[in-house]
């Protein structure tokens, strides 16, 4: 079974449900902090991913729902994987590619991308499971890690 | 041999993904072998853009562009991405 997310780690402790936040920059923080204490990011990714944030903002405004994918470079990531981060009540980020285009953010699936030459089928293929219909809704329904994890990383498969 | 420049902020994730839709897209359209595509950072573009017949950039560029530019956001949401491919293919073809 061809599965396009390769090494890339996706696991129940990486999910974090229910973030409270009420700007970008705080939601950012916990959810790396978070992969921080977890290891798979050196303490450096905290600051970096959320500077980088401010310059190249990572929104991206899907039909079914506005989402971030915050990210940044390689040098503070450990091992290779993504969390996913569920927002109680949205929060607003700015589009990528058009900062003055706000995005109600409901999740947050933070990369920390290791080797990204490899990483071609896993970044396309994750931009068209959440084009598909249904997907986003459904993850965001998932009521506990274990299942979001598996609905996610199954979702690579096909 | 048309030389596009892909951009986003740290010139890793998001033109990665980015890239592999245009190279389908631009397949597509029958431009294989045409063109050919090197991904990079949004703060090299003002650099590295003359060197280079267009820019596809992702994310807000630093500085000047020397080259038509062309922002690619919508290949990630999968939609509205004929008018951009339109852009594109006519530009390579100038």
């Amino acid at each position: 079974m061809a599965n396009a997310l390769g090494d890339v780690y996706i696991a129940p402790e990486l999910i974090l449900m229910d973030i409270e936040a009420k700007t970008d920059q705080q939601a950012i923080e916990i959810l790396a902090k978070y992969l921080f204490e977890k290891g798979i990011v050196k303490e450096s990714y905290i600051e970096a991913v959320k500077e980088r944030e401010k310059v190249f903002s990572t929104g991206l405004n899907f039909d079914e729902m506005g989402i971030a994918i915050p990210h940044t470079d390689s040098v503070h990531v450990n091992k290779q994987a993504i969390a996913v981060g569920v927002l109680k009540k949205d929060v607003k980020f700015c589009h990528m590619g058009m900062p003055e285009e706000p995005v109600a953010c409901e999740m947050m699936f933070m990369m920390a991308i290791e080797k990204p030459e490899s990483q071609v089928d896993f970044l396309g293929k994750m931009m068209d499971i959440f084009q598909t219909e249904g997907f986003l809704t459904g993850l965001k329904a998932c009521e506990t890690p274990e299942e979001l994890a598996e609905k996610f990383g199954n979702s690579f498969k096909e | 041999m048309k030389r596009i420049l892909l951009v986003c902020g740290s010139g890793i994730c998001t033109s990665t993904a980015v890239n592999q839709k245009v190279t389908k897209a631009l397949e597509d359209r029958g431009l294989k072998g045409q063109f050919q595509i090197t991904q990079g950072k949004a703060s090299e573009v003002a650099e590295k853009s003359k060197q280079y017949d267009m820019v596809i950039s992702t994310t807000v560029l630093g500085g000047e562009c020397h080259c038509p530019l062309v922002i690619g956001t919508a290949f990630l949401l999968g939609r509205g991405t004929e008018p951009i491919v339109d852009q594109i293919v006519e530009i390579l073809q100038k």
